[in-house]
């Protein structure tokens, strides 16, 4: 309510994609599209690639990683810490508006065939976070 | 507890013993460490801090991270370099610190609960002054 400025901007996931279980991926794929706008500035200001979580993201030399240790959690987490996005955007509202394409759950339409085929990457429901850090 | 190069690192356990539910810790920074900096969580099951964590944090009864956050937004790995693990929270006077943790444990489909661990680490000064 009393927020002056926008700072930072942060989104998470907590998707599960069936098919990151059965192969081994170096970089997580994408959980949806998000465009986010506010009224002071014209058209959207903030966009990301929003990825599905998974353990073994920012692996310096894939060839280096150890045998699953993550999953069995007998050792740290391999990943950089999470950082927020720097933004500054002067606020006259309290209002943030935007919009979300999910890309784990909904049917994909295979290029090349009539009919469209549903996949089955996202087995549940998920919640997208957006976190915010703000001036007051 | 150490005091190298003037910074108190401290070291808080909160065991996670059933899933679903919140566990709250309350823990007390050392009477020296005067200003809070860093905070940083780690675990002997960093996969389930990872997916089903997210905690509210106070410090002095003033919120440092609110109700959902979630634990691995404060986490790091090996990629870090350990003098950058520390998530930094500015420079909060401490006076006699006392660190509140609301540690929430909430089902994921990629992790089986077992008992669990979560420790937080808190960075804090002695002197506000950079060097000394």
């Amino acid at each position: 309510m009393n927020a002056k400025r926008l700072l930072q901007i942060h989104t998470t996931v907590n998707a599960v994609d069936r098919v990151i279980e059965k192969r081994t991926m170096a970089f997580p794929p994408d959980a949806g599209w998000l465009w986010l706008r506010i009224s002071e500035l014209r058209d959207v200001f903030f966009t990301e690639v929003v990825k599905v979580p998974i353990q073994n993201y920012n692996q310096t030399i894939e060839a280096h990683r150890p045998v699953d240790d993550f999953r069995n959690g007998t050792f740290w987490t391999q990943g950089k810490q999470e950082e927020f996005y720097d933004i500054t955007a002067d606020l006259d509202t309290n209002l943030l508006e935007g919009y979300y394409v999910d890309r784990v759950i909904a049917p994909r339409q295979v290029v090349g065939l009539e009919k469209p085929v549903v996949t089955l990457r996202g087995i549940n429901e998920y919640e997208l976070k957006i976190y915010l850090t703000i001036e007051v | 507890m150490s005091y190298k190069h003037n910074i108190i690192k401290e070291r808080f356990d909160l065991k996670i013993t059933s899933a679903n539910e919140v566990f709250k810790g309350e823990f007390e920074l050392d009477k020296n460490a005067n200003f809070l900096i860093g905070i940083t969580i780690t675990s002997d099951r960093d996969d389930l801090v990872f997916y089903r964590g997210t905690q509210k944090i106070q410090f002095n009864d003033s919120e440092l991270f609110p109700e959902g956050f979630e634990s691995r937004m404060l986490m790091a790995g090996l990629n870090v370099s350990p003098n950058h693990r520390m998530v930094e929270v500015g420079i909060i006077e401490a006076g006699n610190g006392k660190l509140e943790v609301w540690f929430k444990d909430t089902d994921h489909p990629n992790t089986r609960f077992t008992p669990y661990r979560v420790t937080f680490y808190t960075f804090s000064k002695v002197t506000k002054e950079e060097d000394c």
